[in-house]
């Protein structure tokens, strides 16, 4: 054999090889061909999601074109010819069972469409769409597994969603868990779970409504959608049903199969009547069943607005109805809503629920249908149930429910108060659109009351600047705004309101953001410290200022009233213990209970003030109590200064101190439940110490000014304490009502308001100004009186005087002159 | 060695094959992710432009239209608002308005469709949708509209409905509470009132193309001083991407598909579908803006997005076409179809919204 090395491989080009390999070459390049064009055309194929979506389409195209007597079996070898490439590879390694049902199915939709039944096709696609879907779940949770972050994110395209309406949105928690996973921030088998959860509710989110649909297909005679929907409502089945028989049984699940098979089967003949029974099984099957169960803070979370909105329902019934009829629409409309919240939360813990006890859940859902009737006649005009009769249902059903949940629900959250706040707003905004302007008020002060005892207290701890923003909004303005109560005083279009109301849910959202993430411990401490610190200082201010002048035989004057500040700390911490123990909920008198504290404190310090200038009706009261002639001592002080003076210094100590305890122990009660009591027991500890350096700071140096700066710094401070507790409670009057609000058009620093009790509307001003005016006339008023007795007292003398000179006998023994301060020096005998 | 020479070639034909494949889809298409997409930046420049050309075409409708109630009061008081009488002696004037104002309508209702995507969609400008083309009468509350008209001789009509389907169901003559009383309106002289006929009372028709007109002011001023935000443009194709039932039930109620039986009184001058596929126009153009910065996140979720809006973009504009050419569709076909939009529809809402929380985007409340 001779030939050449070929300088390319290197063979012998020999006439020998050309002759002999002829057909094996051939052979084998149509083999190297074959492959070459199998791997290019696996190249071209479409990725998983892209042929997943096409074979639906396709599809549905066979299906239309037998709706509109067209064609439709090139359409369904176009679906067939999608299962191929990524898509089929994926399938047949995590969910070959799916494959092999989409296989059958697209036979079974081929040969339905050839005989052109629009029915069994529509039926064969529920099949198919149901399948690839659980085909995707498994592939995806598969690779999560496997920890393939992007082979998870692809598979998990092909997926279901929640229904999306205006108000409630897919969820989110599979395509998170899968960014998670590719940051490396959860590992493998936590992300599988999440994905696993997210799939498995919507599944039987959609379960569900495909049952729904297909009961109304089936009612207009629509067979071919009816034949789908059934279809996927099986599919869909399928998915949970492993979840089911962990929670369930085997039995049981299969019990659940054989209706689910029925229900298909009825569908696919059309059967409405066997539709509707196999519809009634699956629901009792299903009754309880949860696939995806709440976590603990999501149930802890559901308990929460269970409670919060079954008080609500005949609170806002009762605001809406008097003497057998409506009053007020809008108020019966909260009802409804609320009592669809009541329910909707109550759905979702019912599996659990009906673990621990089927008769109360049963019992509870009884009394649900009571109050929803009540509620839908009164909104539909039909009828209204006595206000007692609401009142019962709702206590009934809670207690039910709070004796048969598991106590660690009972912890409280705060997103039932956000959405309390989010429902209020809502119905701020419908009632301005109604141009009802005084509803949208109420429903603004509502919204107020479930922040500020709500989620404030504890926002207040993590960001005070963001409460104060907050409450801004709502109230006069902040950052740029105007606030809600400016807006609705001002009868405001809808789109100004709606600006604000956007801003409000933005700072909303950053609170429950920052809420739930919880604060450090520095932050915990640093801010129970402040929070301390501050309603702190505004008591000790108020002691001082009252103390200050009760130096001498006064002094013993100043143990009343720290014993009544000192009675106000445990009275504080009491109060909040019974208002927990005995109240449904805080909120409902917190704002109150403030109110007439705050009221019953200007009121006596309004007293001390009187007592405290008025030193000729001092005088005169201890005149009228004491020998004359004998110099006022600290003793007949003590007898002089009676039961009433004591009771009123002691009612003044303790309220100055119990006004701000009650609202810092609130405070500290919220942060204690988010950071636990080792850090707010630090934070309280540093705030009293801080407090505790300011006070001695304080009382020592009124001890040492001259008696006269003294008596002008303790009265410049009363009146400051004055006006800012009377700013303070005119604002809170007009949170609860009892007071009217009419904002300036002026806008003040927050801090204005935190500090100085000063804020924009005409009440809380002109309530300011009359405090100060008191003030400041009753010193002069005092002045005046005090000058007047001592014209008298001179003229008198001089009159005695001159009597003596002519000789005439004195008319009277002069009066010794009575300077107002007992105490201080006798300056007439000095002039 | 007989075989080196093919099977050497075979091997490196295969070889070329793996490569080629190689650079393709597989199963993992962990290289198809987000480098692959260019840069991730939102560009809502034409989404303000789409905006703002639509409500100045909507203005300016609006205010054709209000010339011509305007024009039709005066001839109604001309006759101390005797209808008969009007018929009678300006009969002609009288159709000639009517015939003019439907004209303009069937012009004025699309520049508002094809925006209403975004205007619906963006909480800050919701309250016109309400207002012009969503809201209900009083009768519902938590959606009704929030005007009150207020007609030249004193009455109001307090939250009576929304704009376009008051204006519509006039000119119409779908609504009867919005036509003159006691009379016949035979418009076109033909002996008989036929479906469409309609002759407004001149009162209410004035005031509501007066509320309309300041409604479409009011609205033109505000897109153009209106600047999208990321936000706003995912929570506008959340929000109305899902509300193709409602269209669809609409249009399957209207007269396109139920005829005299239609228990929607409104959608009479042109069909829900072109509401439909105006709307969802508006979508696209919308989505097209914020693609790039998806698609910066999630090429492979950008790319499903955009498919299936554009598909069922076409599937409704090849809906509408064939029901302008004449074609009639059942009820069952309408609900199946209906059905199917549906489905892409919330199929589109939920990537959307996954996309929405991948990229941190708020979606607000609507």
């Amino acid at each position: 054999m001779s030939g050449n090395v070929h300088p390319l491989w290197g063979g012998i080009t020999t006439t020998a090889r050309r002759r002999n390999s002829g057909p094996k070459a051939a052979g084998a390049i149509l083999i190297a061909l074959a492959a070459f064009f199998c791997l290019a055309a696996s190249a071209a194929a479409a990725p998983a999601w892209q042929a997943a979506d096409e074979m639906r389409s396709k599809l549905f195209a066979a299906q239309t074109e037998l709706l509109f007597d067209e064609g439709g079996g090139g359409e369904v070898d176009a679906a067939a010819a999608q299962l191929r490439g990524p898509l089929r590879a994926g399938l047949a390694a995590d969910a070959p069972a799916e494959l092999k049902e989409i296989e059958v199915a697209l036979a079974t939709a081929r040969r339905t469409t050839a005989e052109r039944d629009e029915v069994a096709l529509a039926a064969a696609r529920g099949r198919i769409i149901a399948a690839l879907r659980r085909g995707a779940m498994a592939v995806a949770i598969a690779a999560a597994e496997a920890g393939n972050a992007a082979r998870a994110r692809e598979w998990l395209q092909i997926r279901e969603f929640r229904k999306t309406t205006r108000f409630t949105r897919p969820g989110v928690d599979g395509t998170i868990a899968i960014q998670e996973l590719a940051e490396r921030e959860i590992p493998p088998h936590e992300a599988a779970l999440k994905i696993e959860k997210d799939l498995l509710d919507t599944f039987q989110a959609r379960l569900l409504t495909n049952l729904d649909e297909a009961a109304q297909a089936a009612e207009r005679d629509f067979d071919g959608r009816f034949a789908e929907t059934a279809a996927v409502a099986r599919g869909y089945w399928q998915a949970i049903a492993a979840e089911y028989a962990e929670q369930r049984g085997s039995n049981e699940r299969a019990q659940t199969d054989r209706d689910f098979a029925q229900l298909a089967a009825a569908g696919a003949a059309a059967d409405e009547g066997a539709f509707e029974a196999a519809r009634t099984r699956v629901e009792a099957d299903l009754e309880g069943f949860t696939a995806a169960p709440l976590t603990p803070d999501e149930q802890v979370n559901r308990a929460s607005q269970f409670t919060s909105f079954i008080d609500l329902v005949p609170k806002e019934y009762d605001k809406g109805t008097a003497d057998g009829h409506v009053t007020i629409p809008f108020e019966v409309q909260e009802a409804v809503a609320f009592m669809d919240g009541v329910e909707a939360a109550f759905s979702d813990l019912e599996s659990e629920l009906l673990q621990r006890d089927p008769a109360a859940v049963e019992q509870i859902e009884t009394t649900f249908a009571e109050l929803r009737e009540d509620v839908d006649n009164a909104q539909q005009g039909k009828a209204v149930a006595p206000q007692e009769e609401l009142d019962a249902a709702a206590d009934r059903a809670q207690q039910e429910f709070e004796r048969i949940a598991p106590e660690e629900w009972m912890e409280g959250g705060d997103e039932a108060d956000y959405e309390l706040v989010d429902i209020s707003l809502d119905q701020l905004e419908a009632a301005v659109g109604a141009g009802r302007y005084q509803d949208a008020e109420q429903a603004r002060l509502a919204a107020y009351g479930f922040f500020e005892f709500g989620p404030e207290l504890k926002l207040r701890a993590f960001d005070t600047g963001l409460a104060l923003s907050i409450e801004g909004l709502i109230w006069y303005g902040a950052d740029g705004d105007k606030g809600l109560a400016n807006l609705i005083a001002d009868n405001a279009p809808l789109d100004e309101i709606r600006e604000t109301r956007l801003d409000l849910d933005e700072g909303l959202a950053d609170a429950r953001a920052i809420t739930g993430d919880g604060a450090s411990a520095i932050t915990t401490i640093t801010n129970s410290a402040l929070i301390v610190f501050r309603e702190g200082l505004e008591a000790i201010l108020i002691i001082a200022a009252i103390t200050a002048s009760m130096i001498g035989p006064r002094q013993r004057l100043r143990r009343p009233i720290y014993r009544g500040a000192l009675l106000a700390i445990p009275a504080s911490m009491l109060m909040f213990l019974l208002a927990i123990l005995l109240l449904d909920s805080l909120s409902k008198y917190g704002e109150k209970l403030e109110a007439v504290v705050g009221i019953v404190a200007i009121g006596v310090l309004l007293l001390v003030m009187n007592w405290f200038f008025h030193r000729v009706y001092w005088t005169e009261w201890i005149k009228g109590h004491r020998d004359r002639g004998k110099a006022l001592t600290g003793a007949a002080l003590a007898v002089g200064a009676g039961t009433a003076t004591v009771a009123g210094l002691y009612t003044l100590g303790f309220t100055s101190v119990f006004r701000e305890g009650f609202e810092t122990v609130l405070f500290l009660q919220a942060l204690q439940l988010s950071s636990g009591t080792g850090v707010v027991v630090a934070g309280v500890l540093l705030g009293l110490v801080l407090t505790g350096i300011v006070g001695a700071i304080t009382f020592t140096l009124e001890r040492k000014l001259p008696y006269k700066k003294m008596l002008i710094v303790t009265g410049v401070l009363i009146a400051l304490v004055l006006v800012v507790l009377v700013g303070n409670t005119a604002r809170t009057m007009q949170g609860v009502g009892w007071l009217s609000i009419h904002p300036i058009d002026v806008e003040f620093p927050l801090w204005m308001g935190t500090w100085l009790g000063v804020y924009p509307t005409v009440e809380t001003l002109v309530a300011q100004l009359a405090a100060f005016v008191f003030v400041v006339g009753s010193y002069f008023a005092a002045e005046w009186m005090r000058k007047r007795e001592l014209r008298r007292a001179i003229a008198a003398h001089e009159a005695s005087l001159a009597s003596a000179g002519n000789g005439s006998a004195p008319e009277a023994e002069a009066e010794p002159v009575e300077d107002a301060d007992p105490v201080a020096p006798r300056t007439l005998s000095r002039r | 060695m007989k075989f080196r020479a093919p099977l050497t070639l075979a091997l490196v034909l295969a070889l070329c094959g793996a490569v080629v494949a190689g650079c393709g889809g597989s199963d993992d298409s962990s290289t198809a992710d987000a480098t692959s997409a260019e840069a991730g930046t939102a560009d809502l420049a034409p989404v303000k432009q789409y905006l703002t050309d639509h409500s100045a075409r909507l203005e300016a409708q609006v205010g054709l239209l209000k010339e011509q109630a305007d024009a039709y009061y005066e001839l109604a008081k001309s006759v101390d608002f005797d209808y008969d009488r009007l018929l009678a002696e300006h009969g002609d004037e009288v159709a000639e308005i009517l015939g003019t104002s439907k004209d303009i309508f069937v012009v004025a209702n699309p520049a508002y469709e094809q925006m209403e995507g975004i205007v619906a969609g963006v909480p800050r400008l919701a309250h016109y949708d309400v207002d012009i083309d969503a809201g209900s009468d009083a009768s519902t509350p938590e959606d009704a509209v929030s005007f009150t008209l207020t007609m030249p001789d004193g009455k109001r009509l307090e939250q009576p409905g929304n704009l376009f389907f008051l204006t519509e169901t006039a000119l119409y003559g779908t609504n009867p509470d919005l036509l003159a009383q006691g009379v016949e309106g035979d418009v076109d002289g033909s002996g008989e009132v036929e479906f469409g006929e309609g002759l407004p009372d001149a009162n209410i028709y004035k005031a509501t193309l007066e509320e309309f007109d300041q409604q479409a002011k009011e609205l033109n001023e505000d897109a153009q001083e209106f600047e999208p935000s990321p936000s706003d443009a995912m929570t506008s194709i959340v929000i109305m991407t899902p509300t193709m039932s409602e269209y669809f039930e609409a249009w399957k109620n209207s007269r396109f598909i139920a005829g005299e039986g239609a228990e929607e009184l409104g959608f009479v001058a042109t069909s829900r579908l072109s509401d439909i596929a105006d709307i969802l126009g508006g979508i696209l153009v919308t989505y097209g803006g914020m693609e790039p910065m998806i698609a910066g996140e999630n090429a492979q979720q950008a790319a499903q997005t955009k498919q299936e809006l554009q598909s069922l973009v076409d599937f409704a504009a090849d809906l509408r076409d064939r029901e302008a050419d004449g074609e009639k569709f059942t009820a069952k076909q309408a609900d199946a179809l209906g059905a199917q939009a549906q489905a892409q529809a919330e199929a589109i809402a939920g990537q959307v919204t996954q996309a929405a929380k991948q990229l941190e985007i708020e979606l607000q409340e609507g």
